[in-house]
């Protein structure tokens, strides 16, 4: 299932906090990212709101709990119901990430890790496609941060991503902040991290702040500006990966709109530079 | 063979549902990491770094709760001593989220809060009150379902409660930042609903006509003398201006 690419440039996420001022800003937003399950499974004004922000921008849904890599089978009723609302929203694709949230029917809220083995790449890869033929569209997993190399794996995480689009037919939702957070946090380079990720299925780039614990280790709190090391390395993703959406995610300690937007104004400068670059090279480039 | 009759019965494979099982204790703050090596296997980063899910979800128990039930919150740290903590750690333990919407983890509260207290805990009563307010306000603003004039939706955008104190009061003067160490002791009955113009959730006393009223447009059947049959009229027109009910069209 190709992908056409309507959204373009960059976008920002459709939170509550930041509602009120978006309903009245001029500024510029080229697509607002809602968290699926928050719409699919609702109505009243989260309903109305949806309505009203898809009349004026185009909107990317995102998930949260499929739980791609759990034990679980998978939830049809919800996937069904989740189907319904990216038919509303004319959505090319769905997106989640790689990992598992749920298991025996309890639900943890957090993103958690998986082994890294041949295993579980089948296993992934199988729910994986499931997935994307239950929602009739293609599906998009994300890389995500993981503070403890699970016991068993064999896996660096660039192969284990690259095996599972590969055997499934996803592609990659690019989390540029995940990339570096897992870098530091496991002692390895930073961009050597983002080079092993099968970047040439990148169909979407997710920007975010994070900051340390006590201890030192770098969280994936979404509550910060991204920081200058994360800007690097999406002016690096861009180089390799070329024109996808990119979304600035500030889910924790939300500040004014307008802080956001600076923040989206300034993927927008690097990602324009850095494409201006590869088509001048793309031009420049002596015929073989 | 359509999405929804396929079978989704598969299972994960033995070595990840060992990982699973073992993992799943830690995150349910069952099983430390060590008991997680002990099944699987030593983890590179270390069992202190692998730990660190436990510390996580133990951490996200108190920002889903701290989030929607802030005035309980607020109420059971006001208390001496503070009950927060314990509250949140032995509801945690015994309640894991059974729903994929982490909102969703508050809908017990409640009822455990009303057990510990049964159980003898020193808990006062309007913390399951107060519980029982925030999440049913959260309900009545996100469920799926749109009120008619025929259909109000009584038990999903409206819910009726009896209060022994005035929680909606102290939830206001909570989020006013004027708030006290307890709702003061008031019984009445309210009304938690979705305002069928703004689609916000918001708290309304009714009179005993208005909930007369209100039962009436649920058609439920009540025996109403002849003689009240106007003042009936008068207060479901009362939960209409308040946005309970939406008009319904009615004769001259």
């Amino acid at each position: 299932m190709p992908i056409a690419r309507r959204v373009t440039g960059v976008g920002i996420g459709l939170r509550f906090e930041l509602w009120p001022a978006l309903r009245e800003t001029e500024r510029r937003v080229d697509w607002l990212e809602l968290i699926a399950e928050n719409y699919s499974e609702h109505g009243g004004w989260r309903r109305r709101q949806r309505d009203e922000a898809a009349a004026r921008w185009p909107l990317i849904a995102h998930g949260v709990s499929t739980s791609v890599g759990g034990p679980d089978a998978l939830d049809v009723t919800s996937l069904l119901r989740l189907k319904r609302l990216l038919d509303e929203m004319g959505a090319e694709f769905y997106s989640d990430h790689l990992c598992w949230t749920s298991s025996d029917s309890h639900h943890y809220h957090d993103l958690l890790p998986l082994p890294r083995t041949d295993e579980a790449v089948r296993w992934c890869a199988a729910r994986a496609r499931r997935v994307s033929e239950i929602l009739e569209r293609p599906l998009l997993l994300e890389n995500v941060t993981y503070y403890a190399t699970m016991p068993g794996s064999v896996l660096d995480e660039g192969a284990f991503v690259s095996a599972v689009l590969a055997e499934s037919g996803a592609y990659l939702l690019l989390d540029v902040n995940n990339a570096y957070l897992n870098a530091v946090n496991h002692g390895q380079d930073p961009l050597d991290v983002l080079r092993r990720l099968p970047l040439e299925r990148t169909r979407q780039i997710h920007l975010a702040g994070h900051e340390p614990d006590e201890e030192g280790v770098l969280l994936d709190r979404h509550g910060a500006p991204v920081s200058d090391a994360v800007w690097s390395l999406f002016r690096e993703a861009i180089r390799r990966v070329g024109d996808v959406p990119t979304l600035i995610e500030w889910d924790n300690d939300i500040p004014a709109l307008d802080r956001v937007l600076d923040e989206a104004d300034r993927a927008r400068a690097i990602q324009t530079e850095e494409l201006a670059r590869r088509a001048g090279a793309v031009q420049t480039s002596p015929a073989p | 063979m359509t999405a929804s009759n396929q079978p989704e019965t598969a299972e994960a494979p033995l070595g990840l549902r060992r990982f699973f099982a073992a993992f799943a204790a830690m995150v349910e703050l069952k099983a430390g990491p060590e008991d997680v090596e002990r099944a699987l296997g030593a983890s590179p980063s270390g069992t202190q770094r692998l730990g660190f899910y436990g510390v996580l979800a133990r951490r996200n128990r108190f920002i889903a709760l701290r989030q929607l039930c802030p005035a309980t919150r607020h109420a059971a740290l006001a208390l001496e001593p503070p009950v927060w903590e314990e509250l949140v750690t032995r509801y945690a333990k015994q309640h894991p989220p059974s729903h994929p919407d982490p909102n969703r983890f508050a809908e017990g509260l409640a009822d455990y809060l009303a057990a510990e207290r049964g159980n003898g805990r020193p808990f006062p009563a309007y913390l399951e009150e107060l519980a029982d307010y925030e999440f049913t306000e959260w309900c009545v603003g996100v469920i799926d379902f749109e009120s008619s004039a025929e259909d109000p939706g009584l038990e999903r955008t409206i819910h009726v409660r009896h209060y022994n104190y005035d929680i909606p009061g102290f939830v206001a003067d909570f989020r006013a930042g004027r708030v006290g160490p307890a709702p003061v002791e008031e019984p009445k009955a309210v009304i938690i609903y979705r305002d069928v113009r703004t689609q916000w959730a918001k708290s309304f006393f009714p009179t005993p006509l208005g909930l007369a009223a209100l039962a009436r447009r649920a058609g439920r059947t009540l025996k109403i003398p002849d003689e009240m049959a106007s003042a009936l009229d008068s207060a479901e027109i009362d939960l209409e201006t308040h946005g309970i009910l939406l008009p319904r069209a009615r004769t001259a």
